[in-house]
């Protein structure tokens, strides 16, 4: 059972997690973590992916980690175990399809005195409005629907509470939560939630084994003015959203001056507002690509769960240098200075690596016309664990080449449009891993079938790293990492060679 | 020491050995070689006692010639990978690497050969040409040999699956 939990709230929160997701396949992650995602809008795109990404990296750290099979061993590639929460990766407030706040509360059925506060709350708009893509940026609304579905006998609550009850076994228990300030879903679930579980935790004197921290997300983003056409009556407009959080931050700086809620609470944000191409009014179409405080976000998250530094600090704040260029130097590290970077730079280039020279090689029968060579006698040849041709391999195979794709195009895609607008990123060579990208989705981002074996050094500015042919050397000359199996046993060494700790030429 | 630079060391030394045992080996031959070299012409007592040392110092020139051609060619692939080391599976054991050890292979069968028959047919007007003929077409072949177990035993890892058998000959 693990003792770290990670809750994204609303869209934001579901995006803080994919990116924290991503940084977990680098390696950064604990050893394991409880995630889910709380969205009244569940179909939302960016849900949807984190869902999506959430399963898949699930599915691949089972196929690399079956001990005997198919190991990575003591490699910190997909080294967090993901624990799927028993009620699913992502619950809603309000379950039932086509609810709305009148539905919920059974508006029809209240005492007058109760029906006229609803109607003193909450504009008729708000009282009918169809909850299926979200909160639309009422935080009262989202506050209202998350105390009525978040409540002790609710799925959500008792995965939770039960899996908090039963964890840590003598390790300090931590949980985080992230989410927006200025959303609806966010803004309403962050306080409400962090307050019930702070009240459990203090009810079941759990306090000194469970911590709490958040991640808040400030305004940075903002989205073109709807479309005069017709819509929903209530539509997010991002004009708003600094007002809102001016409101939001006023209601917290009261609220923690009158409790103790989180041990530790990380605000980020943007100045300026990271632009975004396209206005959605949810649902599946609103699937925005990743932006820089996200990473972040996901940062901060890792300092929380995975380097686990003192839980008590307060308030942490961090800014980049300024500058129009933002770099890894810019970014808060997570345990000693370079971890990230390297650890970010070894597995992009595990991927390249491996969807363009090693993949290939394997598929199929394809393996057969390299049994002979050096590289593959020594990891694969009389590796113990499955053998290429099983299909419990050929299923790894492809399962890491989705997945080294889908993280190539995700940090392309924050690398080409997550820093907005007068400011660029420096974090990956975009231009040698993808061709123009014109589009909003990221699965549409067209990875290049080949990086040179001088590009290869260039992937992760500003530090050169190893070339392909060193890497290959590596596999054909270096010993096996002990511990490992089948195709695990190539992974590992191949993400070995690629943090730079390689031998041969 | 890097991994590749041992075993081309061990493969240079062993081709360098062979050009010294090439270029003392006539002087421990029996000398009824050299004269079964002589036309016949050349075989009364007399005369091989004049020409013996010249074949001699011919068939030395041509043994240290083929070795040469060996070494030469053994280097030769072997700095390939200096070059172009193979940034992933298939480049090592197929396409223009395997083409060009082939080539070499011809190559330095070709050159031992020529080169031997170049240093005896010197000699022409005293050794038998069809003596010359057959020590040139066994030493090219002899040199095409040599080269294939220097490769085989003295190339890198990388290049193995370019050489046909040495795969099957080594462990990983």
């Amino acid at each position: 059972m693990t003792a770290n939990f990670l809750l994204g709230i609303g869209g934001t929160g579901a995006k803080c997690v994919e990116a924290f997701v991503r940084l977990a396949h680098c390696g950064l992650g604990p050893d394991a973590a409880w995630i889910g995602l709380l969205d009244q809008d569940r179909a939302n795109g960016n849900a949807a992916r984190a869902m999506r990404v959430l399963a898949e990296a699930s599915d691949l750290r089972a196929a690399f980690r079956a001990s005997g099979t198919n190991d990575l061993g003591p490699s910190r590639l997909l080294r967090t175990a993901i624990e799927r929460p028993r009620a699913g990766w992502s619950w809603a407030p309000e379950e039932r399809s086509s609810a709305s706040l009148a539905t919920s509360v059974g508006y029809g059925g209240l005492p007058p005195a109760e029906a006229a506060i609803a109607d003193a709350l909450f504009s008729r708009e708000e009282r009918h409005l169809q909850l299926d893509e979200g909160f639309r940026q009422r935080p009262a609304l989202g506050a209202a629907l998350t105390l009525q579905g978040v409540t002790p006998e609710s799925d959500v609550w008792r995965d939770l509470l039960g899996a908090l009850q039963s964890a840590g076994q003598g390790e300090e228990v931590r949980v985080l939560l992230v989410a927006s300030v200025f959303g609806g879903t966010g803004a309403a679930g962050f306080p409400t939630v962090a307050r019930l579980l702070r009240k459990a935790i203090e009810d079941r004197g759990l306090r000194g084994r469970v911590k709490l921290g958040g991640v808040l997300m400030l305004p940075y983003f903002a989205f073109p003015t709807p479309p005069h056409e017709d819509g929903p009556a209530i539509r997010p407009d991002s004009s708003v959203f600094l007002m809102q959080a001016r409101g939001a931050l006023e209601h917290y700086a009261g609220l923690f001056r009158a409790e103790t809620v989180f041990e530790t609470l990380y605000v980020l944000g943007s100045d300026p507002l990271v632009p975004l191409g396209t206005y959605s009014d949810g649902g599946s179409l609103q699937a925005n690509p990743p932006l820089l405080p996200e990473l972040v976000a996901a940062l901060a998250a890792v300092d929380f769960l995975s380097v686990r530094g003192d839980a008590e600090r307060g308030v942490v704040a961090t800014r980049t240098g300024g500058g129009e260029t933002v770099g890894w130097d810019d970014l808060p590290d997570a345990g000693t200075r370079g971890t990230v970077r390297e650890h970010v730079a070894a597995a992009i280039r595990t991927a390249v690596a491996w969807r363009q020279q090693y993949a290939p090689a394997l598929r199929g029968d394809a393996w057969t016309r390299h049994r002979r060579e050096a590289w593959f006698k020594r990891h694969l040849g009389r590796a113990t664990g499955d053998p290429v041709r099983a299909d419990a391999s050929q299923r790894a195979i492809e399962l890491m080449t989705k997945s080294s794709e889908d993280l190539l195009r995700w940090f392309v895609a924050l690398e080409r449009g997550g820093a907005g607008a007068g400011r660029r990123l420096a974090l990956v060579a975009d231009d040698l891993l993808a061709r123009a990208w014109t589009s909003h989705d990221v699965g549409a981002i067209s990875l290049v079938p080949d990086v040179g074996n001088a590009d290869f050094t260039r992937l992760v500015p500003p530090l050169s790293g190893p070339r392909l042919s060193d890497v290959f050397s590596s596999l054909t000359y270096g010993r096996p990492m002990e511990g490992t199996a089948g195709l695990g046993r190539l992974a590992a060494s191949l993400h070995a060679a690629c943090l730079g700790r390689h031998e041969g030429a | 020491m890097r991994h590749w630079m041992m075993s081309f060391l061990v493969g240079l030394v062993i081709a360098l050995v062979l050009v010294v045992v090439a270029w003392l080996a006539p002087a421990l031959l029996p000398t009824t070689i050299m004269e079964g070299m002589l036309q016949p012409s050349y075989r009364m007592e007399e005369l091989v006692a004049r020409f013996v040392p010249e074949v001699t110092a011919a068939m030395q020139r041509a043994l240290a010639s083929s070795a040469i051609a060996v070494l030469a060619g053994y280097v030769a692939i072997s700095l390939v990978h200096l070059f172009a080391r193979p940034t992933g599976p298939g480049e090592a054991g197929a396409g223009w690497r395997r083409v060009a050890w082939a080539i070499l292979l011809v190559v330095v069968a070709i050159a031992a050969a020529v080169g031997a028959y170049a240093h005896l047919g010197v000699w022409l007007t005293i050794t038998d040409d069809l003596a010359a003929q057959k020590w040139a077409a066994s030493l090219g072949l002899a040199a095409a040999v040599l080269y294939w177990v220097l490769t085989t035993f003295g190339s890198e890892r990388m290049m193995r699956p370019a050489v046909p058998l040495a795969t099957r000959i080594y462990p990983a």
